[in-house]
């Protein structure tokens, strides 16, 4: 009997050990799901706040953008010339608030490179370490109405207890629309004198069955359209007259110019010929008014071929 | 005993049993509970409603805003979209965000805050009473709540002006005829003297007002002086006389001149004529500064005075006249002659090579000559002492300077640099202590101060002489040499920074015992650009105009009717009125809030430029909580 007693005691202490050990095993188990859960979490934090981040980062490119594409204009009325390259400007003035060293003043505080503390005390409330520095900035016009400026940005954003970190370039774009720009081309043309905003005109087609009132209209209110024999807005601002795959053009309405004293020319009235040297041939169009004239090349454009 | 013992050993077992299947479940339970709710749902909604566009999203409510126009760009994302609502109608951005949360199919507690304001939620148990929280934040740059998301900046220009008051002043030099040299000094003798004083003035100006004031060489010298062939004066003047000749001039050629039998001018004469003219932009560029003709009875001494307020490159003289000259150089007390010709045709010329040389000489070169006055001496006739001699038309100082960036769109400002107060008189209107005072707008870009004095020295001997511009020093004799006639000074901004700044400027004279200037007989003249346009200014809630009384010098007001002559004029808020008085503030060169230039609402244009989008760098955070 006590030969018994001994083999169930036995019996009794290997269940318990066993349940013991699967509990241990059960509680380790448990604080390692824990833990990797919480790493899981904190993970999916950084890597949201470095995807808001890039986006942040192109919503401050266009601010940035849009601001730097102001000041230069006030530049260009300030000065009386146009930039010598629209784009090294654009990123100067991005970068450093500045243009050929003078500081602009609608950029104080708008500088690229000044937002990145406000990101980095962003990330502080989240117990990260933010960085991000830009590499490159480029400025191009993909299409007739719009502006890209692409930053390669480098990020770095760490968690501050060492537990995950990103390290990473990427090219963030923002786009900004010229609609409601100035034309620097009439800025300087009329001696700061006329300014013409930037507004896509709704009067296509200008003429139907010999009927001139969209053309009218349009020309009224020297609105734009898309044309690839025109510069673009970035050449504008650079005064290049030259055609470009992205470029727009208004009709100059003379009697503004008139109005202010200037001169007036018999020459083609869209814009780009009419404020360069060119001796294209100007045609007067049938029931327009008779300043108004369009060289060859544009009769198409504004279908005004069978009004000559 | 044997079966107490078991049943206790059992009982044991059994609870020890039981305490470890009960704790097994226990932790069992979170655990298996742990993966049950394991997800990222907060973070999933982050995502989802700052990729996902506004105009991309199926939500009945939405396409009602945006078919109401209450939301526009569909290009922003949802977060973007709410944002904008948030700042424009609170109670309509916690509506699109509700009706956006309720369409996900979310279990437990889901909430959306743009910093401190819950917009929408999605719960079972309220925020306050939760025990466990879980955030994801998203920050939006360009939206805060109190804040506009746009602005609107304006600028503003004049496209012309009805009319601006030039003022042309005309420096009489110092002339003498029968100039004697002796051991002792030079001697002006009271000898007649015939000194032409010619001007042009704009075909198109209207003259408001001028003053000739002769001063002879003499105290008490006899004189005629005539303005276009009119006799205006047959008398005596004591120390100097000033004529009002505004009814003698006429636009176009004048000619002037001064009889006397007595002497010459002493080199503080001096002609100003006020007049008005269209024109926005009349600064010339000097080149040519023409001797007055001269007829006298012998040897002519004639001193003229020269002021550059550019780099020199080039200077030539030419005199028309039938007898000998010497041509000397002066300034401060250096001195040079630079020869003495005869004449050839009746023409004497003297080339640039020639006077740089002669300046060399004495240690000047050209680029002293900048920003400081100096003066080309004439004797003409020193071999026929005794005799007529006469300085003839055409006769000029050539000088080719560095031209004077205009700054584009910017108006030419002439006007007399009034005397503030004098002290320590010597004697009738002369003083030993003067202050003149001028004020430059905002923006103005200065050109020069220039200013022609009428001097006496009581004592004839050495004095102290001290000239400064804003405090800061720009003559101190001693230890600067003594002038004898502190007939001139001048100063441009080149000369030191400081002597020219936005706002009161001043410029003094202090001289010692036995010296003094008139300032009645003395005339400042300044030249200053004003910009005729304001650039952007910092942006605005909003652009609609206004109506505001505009008060020009004359003391005559217009009315300046700008977009919607309804609102109220508000600088402050609106960006068209706060262009138009920026451009005001420019225009009034005396700090009076009078505008110094005629013009009216059709001669001031004003443009406004909507900065749509995302101008400001203000941002907003966007939390999205969970909770249990």
């Amino acid at each position: 009997m006590e030969m018994i007693s001994n083999k169930k005691g036995i019996f009794f202490t290997i269940i318990a050990i066993t349940l013991l050990s699967f509990f241990l095993i059960s509680f380790s188990f448990y604080f390692i799901i824990q833990d990797r859960s919480a790493i899981n979490r904190r993970i999916t934090t950084l890597n949201n706040f470095v995807f808001s981040l890039e986006e942040d980062i192109s919503r401050q490119g266009y601010i940035s953008g849009y601001r730097a594409i102001l000041s230069l204009e006030d530049y260009i009325t300030s000065t009386g010339s146009f930039l010598e390259d629209a784009e090294d400007s654009i990123r100067e003035t991005i970068l450093n608030g500045t243009i050929k060293n003078e500081t602009l003043n609608l950029m104080e505080g708008y500088k690229l490179p000044e937002l990145n503390s406000r990101i980095s005390e962003f990330g502080n409330k989240m117990n990260l370490i933010v960085n991000y520095s830009l590499k490159n900035i480029s400025v191009t016009q993909d299409d007739p109405w719009n502006i890209n400026i692409e930053m390669e940005i480098q990020i770095f954003v760490k968690d501050k207890s060492d537990l995950a970190s990103w390290n990473k370039t990427e090219r963030i774009s923002s786009v900004i629309e010229i609609i409601n720009f100035e034309d620097p081309f009439y800025i300087i043309n009329t001696n700061g004198l006329i300014v013409n905003k930037i507004i896509q005109t709704p009067y296509e087609p200008f003429v139907s069955e010999k009927n001139i009132s969209n053309l009218l209209l349009h020309v009224n209110n020297s609105y734009y359209i898309a044309s690839p024999l025109a510069p673009s807005f970035l050449d504008r601002l650079e005064g290049k007259t030259g055609a470009n795959a992205n470029g727009i053009e208004s009709l100059v309405y003379l009697p503004d110019l008139s109005s202010q004293g200037l001169i007036i020319h018999e020459k083609s009235v869209v814009d780009y010929i009419y404020f360069s040297n060119s001796e294209e041939e100007p045609y007067l169009i049938e029931g327009m008014p008779s300043w108004f004239r369009l060289d060859e090349p544009h009769l198409d454009i504004y279908g005004a071929r069978d009004l000559i | 005993m044997m079966n107490s013992k078991k049943s206790v050993f059992f009982s044991i077992d059994a609870l020890i049993a039981l305490i470890i299947i009960f704790m097994t479940i226990i932790v069992a339970f979170p655990l298996i509970n742990h993966y049950e709710h394991e997800d990222f749902i907060e973070s999933d909604i982050l995502v989802i409603f700052s990729s996902l566009k506004i105009g991309e999203v199926d939500n009945g409510f939405v396409k009602g805003l945006i078919a109401e126009g209450k939301i526009s760009n569909l290009n922003n994302s949802i977060i973007e979209s709410i944002g904008e609502l948030y700042i424009k109608d609170i109670e309509l951005a916690k509506v699109t965000a509700q009706s956006l949360i309720e369409e996900l199919d979310i279990n437990g507690n889901i909430g959306i805050w743009y910093d401190d304001d819950l917009l929408a939620s999605v719960n079972s148990t309220s925020f306050e009473s939760a025990k466990n929280v879980r955030v994801e934040r998203q920050i939006i740059s360009g939206i805060k709540k109190g804040e506009d998301i746009k602005g609107f900046v304006a600028k503003a220009w004049l496209k012309k002006i009805s009319e601006k008051k030039n003022s042309l002043f005309l420096k009489g030099d110092f002339v003498c005829g029968g100039w004697k040299t002796y051991s002792w000094g030079n001697y002006c003798s009271v000898l007649a003297n015939k000194i032409y004083y010619d001007f042009e003035l704009p075909p198109d100006a209207e003259i408001v007002d001028s003053s000739w004031l002769l001063e002879g060489s003499w105290v008490n010298q006899y004189a005629q002086a005539f303005v276009n062939d009119n006799k205006i004066y047959d008398g005596t003047i004591s120390y100097y006389r000033i004529f009002n000749i505004t009814s003698y001039l006429n636009p176009g050629k004048n000619f002037l001149y001064f009889y006397s039998t007595q002497g010459g001018d002493d080199g503080a004469s001096h002609i100003v004529v006020d007049y008005k003219i269209p024109e926005m932009q009349t600064f010339k560029h000097i080149k040519k500064f023409p001797f007055n003709v001269i007829e006298t009875k012998s040897v002519l001494h004639y001193e003229k005075s020269i002021f550059v307020p550019a780099e020199i490159s080039t200077i030539n003289v030419s005199v028309n006249s039938s007898v000998d000259v010497t041509l000397s150089f002066k300034k401060g007390n250096q001195r040079v002659v630079i020869g003495k010709k005869y004449s050839s045709e009746n023409f004497v010329h003297f080339s640039d090579s020639e006077i740089k040389n002669s300046l060399n000489l004495i240690g000047i070169n050209y680029h002293d000559l900048n920003d400081e006055y100096f003066f080309f001496v004439l004797d003409i006739g020193k071999d026929i002492t005794g005799q007529n001699v006469v300085l003839g038309r055409n006769s000029y100082v050539e000088i080719d300077s560095a031209e004077i960036k205009i700054p584009y769109g910017t108006i030419d400002i002439n006007q007399e640099i009034p005397i503030a107060s004098v002290s320590n008189n010597l004697q009738n209107t002369f003083y030993r202590s003067l202050v003149w005072e001028f004020f430059l707008p905002v923006n103005a870009v200065p050109i020069l101060a220039d200013w022609q004095l009428g001097w006496l020295s009581t004592s004839g001997s050495e004095t102290s002489q001290k000239a400064g511009a804003n405090l800061i020093v720009l003559y101190n004799s001693p230890p600067d040499t003594y002038i004898k006639s502190f007939s001139r000074f001048g100063y441009t901004p080149k000369k030191i920074a400081g002597v020219f700044s936005e706002g009161k400027n001043n410029f003094t004279l202090n001289f010692g015992e036995g010296y003094g200037v008139s300032n009645e007989a003395s005339y400042g003249y300044l030249i200053y650009f004003i910009k005729s346009y304001v650039n952007y200014g910092n942006p605005k809630e909003k652009a609609q105009g206004g109506t505001r009384l505009l008060e020009f010098e004359d003391n005559s007001t217009k009315q300046l009717n700008l977009g919607d002559s309804s609102d109220p004029w508000d600088p402050e808020k609106d960006a068209l009125d706060d262009a138009v008085e920026r451009l005001i503030k420019q225009l009034d060169s005396n700090n009076n809030t009078k505008i110094d230039l005629i013009l009216d609402e059709n001669e001031l244009d004003v443009d406004a430029m909507d900065i749509s989008g995302v101008p400001f760098i203000w941002s907003t955070e966007v939390q999205i909580r969970r909770w249990r």
